[in-house]
């Protein structure tokens, strides 16, 4: 059985008559890249303040690796929203104060930073002022800072928002280097769902400040947390595709698809089960193209219905 | 890591960051400055008289009068106006800035970081009290004689008790910081409450000269609540953090006002822990 990182239970959080986060349970194992998703507006960034204890919650427990309340941050570097820093001091400077703030002492302080700084490739520029640093180039600071310590587990709430496509690559290369390489579980708050299905093993989708789906990537993409599919009919026929389906209430016609076919969503059949009852009915089939199931697809399914 | 141990730490971090502000430094530069322009003023004013209390007044010319006078005009609010500017800056201001979560996302307890940053505060009050101390007695010693009624023992207690006085007052503009929020919301809450504190002391110096003033019959009818009311001035903050004049002057030392400045400490200490162990944190 793997350990559990990060581990949160009956999590609510209200903001006057608003409940930001709703009875929030979630589970990262060890060595997880987890993917906490949701539209905007959904509690993402409040679960993970709740997580960190920067604002207090009204019920439920989190748990870091075993440790709560000040021993849990123990183990945590984090990434809260758009990272802020003192611009008058240099960046090592910067890191040298985050240092004493994670009970690095400071005879081990220069070489830590020095460390971290080499991670994230801003080595050559530690000593100008943070103030004078790119957004991307302060989005990798941050990173660095997050990783004093080291931590066993980093928490990153959307650390690509705001970079250039080459920055948010260089991000995701990072994220996705310190997850293999220096074995660190990485929670990654993102509306980004491509960034997410590239990096992330693992994923949560909240709405409205409800987790709604929690599973592997892989076990989603294959449809097994939902009854839907997509599919594509090619035939001869299309209209008696079409007055058939129409009695179906399973089946809905989405509209046409690639090539002539039409696109079909299924719910609750399997696509054998569609074939053979389109055969029984005498529709002429020429091709069934099932459609690859994306993270957008799930995330759409799941998050349907709530407000943007 | 021990705990004492990484207190000092954050202590340490705390003051390297603030002195690290330009205006950390535009303070001290200022009050090393005014270390050397009253005993400069004090010696120009050379044999003069002025008329006080009825008759003619000479100066005291001696050097530790002039490092008096420094330590006088120091503390017509001009340090604690850049206490207060600093502690807003160093909490209110890192809230707004955001910079304050970047800390709090570390293991370390709510109060340390407050305890860090009163440290760095009463270290900045401290080099601020030492240079201008240093100044003051350079200057004084060179255009001032030896002749006089102020000791150089008593005006050394009174710079010591100067800087108490602005510890407690960094701890009431932390308090006013973690209410707040902002930092200029900080500056108008202590601007408030100087003034408040000034308006009590008016009301009851006023109200203390009426009541002596009335006659037997009717004096006799007052409450004793008000007589109570009445002799609280000592125990006012203002009267409280001017105890640093009394101690300059060897004068016989107000308890009531030393109990204040100590209680007003501990209060505010213990209100801003409270009120910061409940802030959300953006």
């Amino acid at each position: 059985m793997s350990t559990l990182a990060l581990v949160v239970r009956g999590l609510n959080r209200r903001f006057g008559s608003r409940e930001a986060v709703r009875e929030l349970n979630l589970s990262v194992r060890q060595g997880d890249v987890y993917g906490f998703l949701g539209p905007n507006g959904a509690g993402k960034t409040t679960a993970m303040r709740c997580i960190l204890e920067l604002i207090q919650r009204d019920s439920g427990t989190v748990q870091i690796f075993g440790d709560t309340g000040r021993a849990a941050r123990r183990h945590v570097g984090a990434i809260v929203e758009a990272p802020s820093f003192h611009g008058w001091l240099s960046g090592r400077a910067n890191l040298q104060l985050a240092c004493a703030y994670a009970g690095i002492s400071r005879a081990k302080a220069g070489a830590e930073t020095d460390r971290v700084l080499e991670r994230v490739g801003l080595l050559h520029r530690g000593k100008d002022r943070a103030s004078t640093y790119s957004h991307g180039m302060k989005q990798r600071l941050a990173i660095a800072r997050a990783l004093l310590g080291p931590p066993r587990l980093l928490m990153l709430d959307e650390p690509t928002n705001g970079l250039d496509p080459q920055g948010m690559r260089e991000v995701r290369e990072l994220v996705r280097s310190l997850a293999l390489h220096d074995q660190i579980t990485v929670f990654l708050s993102s509306h980004l769902l491509s960034e997410v299905q590239a990096i992330c093993n693992r994923v949560g989708i909240l709405s409205q400040g409800e987790l709604r789906v929690e599973g592997d990537v892989s076990t989603l993409l294959a449809g097994e947390a939902s009854p839907t599919h997509v599919v594509e009919i090619g035939t001869p026929e299309p209209t008696l595709l079409e007055q058939h389906i129409s009695g179906w209430p399973e089946i809905t016609l989405e509209g046409p698809g690639r090539e002539g076919r039409r696109r079909l969503r299924v719910q609750g059949l399997e696509i054998p089960q569609l074939v053979q009852r389109l055969v029984e009915a005498g529709v002429p089939l020429q091709s069934v193209v099932p459609e690859q199931r994306n993270l957008e697809d799930v995330f759409l399914e799941v998050t349907s219905g709530s407000p943007r | 890591m021990n705990g004492v141990v990484h207190l000092g730490q954050l202590v340490l971090a705390e003051i390297l960051k603030l002195q690290s502000r330009t205006s950390a430094r535009a303070g001290w530069l200022a009050l090393a400055l005014l270390g050397a322009l009253p005993p400069a003023f004090l010696a120009m004013m050379g044999d003069a008289t002025v008329t006080a209390g009825g008759g003619p007044v000479q100066f005291d010319l001696s050097a530790a009068n002039g490092v008096r006078w420094a330590l006088v005009v120091r503390n017509f609010y001009i340090a604690q106006t850049f206490l207060l500017l600093l502690g807003a800056q160093s909490l209110a201001g890192e809230y707004q800035a955001r910079t304050l979560r970047e800390d709090l996302l570390r293991p370390v307890p709510r109060w340390a970081v407050l305890g860090a940053k009163w440290g760095a505060l009463s270290a900045w009050s401290g080099v601020a009290v030492a240079l201008q101390w240093v100044v003051a007695v350079v200057v004084s010693v060179l255009l001032l004689g030896s002749e006089g009624d102020a000791t150089w023992k008593a005006v050394f207690l009174g710079h010591l008790a100067a800087w108490l006085c602005d510890t407690s007052f960094a701890a009431v503009v932390l308090l006013a910081s973690a209410a707040t929020r902002t930092a200029t919301g900080t500056i108008a809450a202590v601007f408030l409450f100087v003034a408040l504190d000034k308006f009590l002391g008016w009301i009851l110096w006023i109200g203390k000269g009426i009541r002596d003033s009335l006659p037997l019959d009717v004096s006799e009818q007052v409450p004793a609540v008000v007589d109570w009311l009445l002799v609280a001035s000592p125990y006012l903050p203002s009267r409280a953090w001017g105890i640093w004049s009394e101690v300059s002057l060897s004068e016989p030392p107000v308890l009531q006002s030393w109990l204040s400045l100590v209680g007003i400490t501990l209060l505010a200490a213990l209100a801003t822990e409270r009120i910061f162990a409940r802030t959300d944190v953006p």
